[in-house]
């Protein structure tokens, strides 16, 4: 396991490193901005009311001065491309087993002398860590800018706390989730579409469903509404939550152990 | 001792394609052939005897253990395996392929170097990303990994697949050494002269059943003679036939036919019948006896 570890974890320090660059960047961009926005806030909250209901949808939160500010900086996290970045390396990386599959990598991976459900656990631990580094890599920038700059009212250390815990219980789950679908489907075609088509439409749903009250009972399904990111950072310790996503990731990757023992490759 | 052992083993796959009712014993010490045209099933045949393949019915045993348990798990420690259609990590260099498997088995004794040594493969390589290899290197460096680790029994599907020549005799050289201590190869191949060459035992898949299990050496004594000869006088081709002759063909005065076994008995009857001349003779392969083999069945083509 330590050897699939060691080789898997070679492979993605590139993009880790990458990654973290980006997040370095896109955190000074937003603790910069933040200065500015805060300055207009007037007018933003003015603006916003016009849109109550898309923006309520899309972050989850009211529009107070208060959460306004907890709710800029919680974009950042619910933000589309962020989650895109942050999901699409757990994803992928869950999914590289079907491309080994397919490729016939697989082959040499899965008659090593030890067990499918020991070989993919490694695989998983390795994206976690990596999920583990990015997702830290975002919350210390955001921290490390706003001290840099001095903004005042960033939240404290606490609530960035609870946005790195959440986050990345969201991310692992979402990998966990991917892994099970690998462990199901026959090709990795099939495997990507699946695990994405299903992400998204459970994004899709949140968002709906924060606009739409007839659609409202569904929102605790969509699983992005256990994902809060504003809470978080406004001091709220969100142990459900993060106990939420540890039980589905523990289910799914217990059931891809199981699936994956049973099927051909 | 039995190595590997397989008893009614089939293999359907939803398509309906597979393999049935496979019935195999190898021994320790055995180079044991499975020849077979593309399709026939031989892949999935070693697919299943690692553990990558369930079987749909039927027993298998590969060193005393079933592969898809604990225990079999626990055994492929003491196997190697050359896939047929070799994927390696392209973006790692040989030397991190090798030391990762090595890793993985956990073995004290490699005999990495003394592998590469027979297969010409330069150590220098090993620094090089896989990606950059040919495809024969390519096919050297899963030959290493397959044999490193000093296994029992390896599974080889086309070993020699993107080999020279050279290279190609330098494998079974080294088959031929891994098995002399004890070690059994367990290896499939459309490459007759290959197998000729190499294997103690042979067996031979068509659509997914083995039609013909016997030792090279018997296969060989099947061989048959090509032929060639003026005969004065003429003789009849019914009468060539009942002196052994086969497929005889007459232009004026020169036969051509084909020989089964030796052909010393025919040459007597023959020259019991007349005076020969400009006789040519050629063994013939055992390409023919496996053309043989593969040739339709009555009733086939409908």
């Amino acid at each position: 396991m330590k050897g699939i570890f060691q080789l898997r974890f070679r492979e993605q320090l590139g993009t880790i490193l990458v990654i973290i660059l980006g997040h370095l960047g896109v955190a000074g961009l937003i603790v910069w901005s933040y200065e500015a926005f805060m300055e207009e806030t007037g007018f933003m909250v003015q603006m916003f009311s016009q849109f109550e209901d898309l923006f309520r949808g899309f972050i989850g939160v009211g529009f107070s001065l208060d959460e306004l500010t907890a709710s800029y900086l919680g974009m950042t996290w619910r933000h589309p491309l962020i989650l895109f970045i942050l999901m699409g390396f757990g994803v992928s990386r869950s999914l590289g087993i079907s491309r080994e599959i397919d490729s016939g990598t697989g082959d040499l991976l899965f008659s090593l002398p030890l067990r499918r459900s020991k070989i993919i656990l490694a695989e998983f631990i390795t994206t976690s860590v990596g999920l583990l580094i990015i997702n830290l890599s975002l919350v210390l920038g955001v921290y490390f800018w706003s001290r840099v700059l001095s903004i005042q009212d960033i939240p404290g250390f606490y609530g960035f706390f609870w946005v790195f815990i959440i986050s990345f219980f969201l991310h692992i789950m979402f990998s966990a989730f991917s892994l099970f679908i690998v462990c199901i489907v026959k090709s990795a075609r099939k495997a990507t579409a699946w695990s994405i088509g299903i992400i998204s439409v459970l994004y899709l749903g949140d968002f709906l469903a924060g606009m739409q009250p007839q659609i409202e009972a569904i929102h605790p399904f969509t699983v992005f509404y256990h994902y809060q990111v504003p809470e978080a950072l406004a001091g709220n310790a969100l142990w459900f939550e993060t106990l939420l996503f540890l039980i589905l990731t523990l289910v799914f990757f217990t059931a891809a152990s199981f699936f994956i023992q049973r099927r051909d490759l | 001792m039995t190595v590997l052992k397989t008893e009614k083993m089939t293999k359907v796959y939803p398509s309906g394609d597979g393999v049935w009712d496979i019935d195999l014993e190898v021994k320790e010490g055995e180079i044991f052939g499975f020849l077979g045209s593309n399709g026939a099933g031989k892949t999935t045949t070693i697919r299943v005897l690692l553990g990558l393949l369930h079987p749909t019915s039927g027993k298998v045993e590969v060193l005393g253990t079933n592969p898809l348990e604990k225990e079999g798990i626990e055994k492929r420690k003491e196997i190697g395996y050359l896939p047929g259609e070799l994927a390696l990590y392209e973006q790692h260099t040989g030397g991190t392929i090798l030391d990762f498997f090595s890793g993985i088995f956990g073995y004290q004794n490699s005999n990495r170097k003394e592998v590469m040594d027979a297969l010409s493969f330069n150590s220098r390589d090993l620094k090089r990303k896989v990606g950059e290899y040919s495809r024969g290197m390519k096919q050297k460096l899963g030959l290493i990994i397959a044999l490193q680790h000093q296994p029992r029994v390896v599974f080889m599907d086309e070993p020699t697949t993107g080999l020279d020549p050279l290279i190609q005799l330098e494998v079974y050289k080294l088959l031929k050494d891994f098995v002399s201590p004890g070690g059994t190869v367990f290896m499939s191949s459309h490459n007759l002269s290959e197998v000729e060459r190499v294997c103690d035992r042979v067996a031979i898949i068509r659509e997914g059943k083995i039609i013909a299990l016997e030792e090279v050496g018997e296969l060989s004594r099947r061989k048959v003679y090509n032929v060639e000869f003026s005969l004065n006088p003429q003789i009849s081709r019914k009468e060539l036939e009942e002196i052994g002759l086969k497929e005889p063909v007459i232009v004026e005065n020169l036969v051509k036919g084909k020989i089964p076994g030796s052909p010393d008995a025919f040459l007597r009857r023959i020259l019991d019948r007349g005076e020969i001349h400009d006789l040519k003779w050629e063994r013939g392969r055992l390409e023919d006896i496996f053309l043989e083999y593969y040739r339709p069945e009555v009733g086939d083509e409908k």
